[in-house]
């Protein structure tokens, strides 16, 4: 199987079936990316269309300074930095605790539901890292890549954040209002 | 266990997620052999992560496909341009070309983890000039002046290749200054990779670029570009480790106390600055720039994409008598 650099260096070379493959590989993870985030499913959908024809755009720029996968991740999260924006403008909301309903068997459903009170209380810095190394899979360096902070930072960052959900999920803090 | 290393809890948590020096990794796993605390707090770790995967998320609807067209061209790749025949010429000429990778993302590495740069092969001044002289040309935009050779480079002061090419390639600069005065020029360009000053940038960012850029510019104009670059590459690992605006304000607070300026007249000069700086930003996007160093040899793009590394020393020797020659020919 060619890696993801291996396939955008065959796009860059004029082979288009290469980025097709690309996008079968990571369409469900950028489209995870925005439900996650509580973009609703049709705005979902155009916003992970949005981040493909980005890379689009700029393959003939794209240099593998890091790995494709936190490339493509950081542009997922400047577009969704740009429709909040957008979002703010016209008075609406996306946030983590507009994510979608949960389906599934019902002790499922109230976890899902403790993940999404417990990462809406995070401080929003703590909890994108957190959601990229957890969701996104992606290492320290790649998250710092994404976010455009020190190593470091994405370390203590991650670490305050897993130690809230620990307090939270030691019943220590049930209602999340300490910090 | 009386010689265990002290673990903290973070450091626990990065050895966790494997993202620790191998080094450390064994120190930190021995620890935690000893150590209920530590193995307790590993699996409260691993139960916060085990919580967190629960939540999955619904399948991206059929309708999602992906977006029509091809990338805006291919990639601009000189070398492949060139003919079949030369194409054995052109693998010499790219590997005389790596001597290292160029710009790297952003990250501190134990120096355990860096592997040795192969030695690159011996050159054949035949093969290099026959590679050479099929090389497409692009104008840089710069002035020759008087010159007959004209180097223009774009630098990001954060970039350790940068500072590795800039200070390998002195001496031959320098014998040709002496051998043949004024008719090499190097001109210095700035692409910081920092998306503060750079709006070409995207994703992978060296934080305090820009700042660095332009206190080169001003040490440059007070004889001391040397001193201030020197410092940047000494402090270069430490910087990236700091939020950016630490990493600005520790690189103006040098900048200031080596060229003696007070922090009104720096302000100033920092902003007048500025224009510049915007100019060659421009210039590099204009030129594709996608790494540093990029250098243009009389117009010849040296590295091009695909090629893992900038000139060596003595790839830069050949070429600069390579284009003199060829500029007594046209005289």
């Amino acid at each position: 199987m060619q890696t993801d650099d291996e396939l955008m260096a065959a796009f860059q070379a004029g082979d288009r079936q290469a980025f097709e493959t690309l996008f079968e590989r990571f369409r469900a993870p950028v489209w995870a990316y925005f439900r996650r985030r509580g973009v609703q499913a049709d705005r979902a959908e155009e916003l992970t269309h949005d981040v493909f024809v980005a890379v689009l755009q700029a393959a003939r720029r794209y240099e593998a300074r890091g790995a494709f996968r936190s490339y493509l991740f950081g542009v997922a999260f400047r577009v969704l930095g740009a429709a909040r924006r957008a979002t703010r403008q016209t008075g609406g909301e996306t946030s983590v605790t507009a994510a979608p309903e949960p389906a599934g068997p019902g002790a499922d459903r109230e976890t899902v539901l403790w993940v999404r009170q417990a990462l809406a209380a995070l401080d929003e810095d703590d909890r994108e890292v957190l959601m990229l190394r957890e969701y996104e899979q992606l290492r320290y360096d790649e998250a710092a890549a994404v976010l455009g902070v020190p190593i470091n930072t994405v370390r203590s960052r991650l670490f305050r954040a897993r130690m809230a959900l620990r307090r939270r999920l030691e019943g220590q803090n049930p209602e999340g209002g300490e910090r | 266990m009386t010689d265990t290393p002290h673990v903290s809890a973070e450091e626990l948590m990065a050895f966790a997620d494997g993202e620790v020096a191998a080094a450390r990794a064994g120190e930190i796993g021995a620890h935690v052999q000893a150590c209920p605390g530590c193995r307790r707090e590993l699996d409260e770790h691993a139960a916060v992560g085990a919580r967190l995967a629960v939540w999955k998320v619904d399948a991206p609807p059929a309708t999602l496909t992906p977006p029509a067209g091809q990338a805006a061209r291919p990639a601009p790749a000189p070398l492949a341009r060139i003919g079949a025949v030369a194409a054995a010429a052109a693998l010499v000429i790219a590997a005389v070309w790596a001597v290292r990778r160029p710009h790297e993302p952003p990250r501190v590495e134990a120096p355990s983890a860096t592997a040795p740069a192969p030695a690159p092969p011996a050159l054949d001044p035949g093969t290099f000039a026959l590679a050479w002289a099929q090389q497409p040309r692009v104008d840089p935009g710069v002035s020759p002046g008087g010159s007959r050779v004209l180097i223009v480079a774009f630098m990001d002061w954060l970039c350790h290749p940068c500072h590795v090419s800039y200070q390998s390639y002195r001496p031959v600069l320098k014998r040709y200054e002496q051998r043949a005065p004024g008719q090499v020029k190097l001109v210095v360009r700035d692409w910081p990779w920092d998306s503060r000053c750079n709006p070409h940038v995207h994703g992978l960012e060296h934080p305090g670029a820009c700042t660095a850029a332009l206190v080169v510019r001003l040490a440059r104009d007070r004889d001391k570009a040397d001193e201030m670059m020197q410092w940047l590459f000494e402090n270069m690992s430490r910087l990236q480790t700091l939020d950016p605006a630490d990493a600005e304000r520790e690189i103006q607070a040098e900048a200031r106390r080596l060229l003696g300026i007070g922090s009104v007249d720096f302000d100033a000069a920092i902003a007048a600055a500025r224009a510049g700086l915007d100019a060659d930003i421009e210039a590099g996007a204009a030129l594709d720039i996608t790494q540093t160093p990029t250098f243009f040899i009389n117009g010849v793009r040296v590295p091009s994409e695909h090629v893992n590394g900038p000139l060596t020393p003595e790839s830069l020797d050949a070429a600069i008598a390579i284009e003199l020659k060829r500029a007594a020919r046209r005289a």
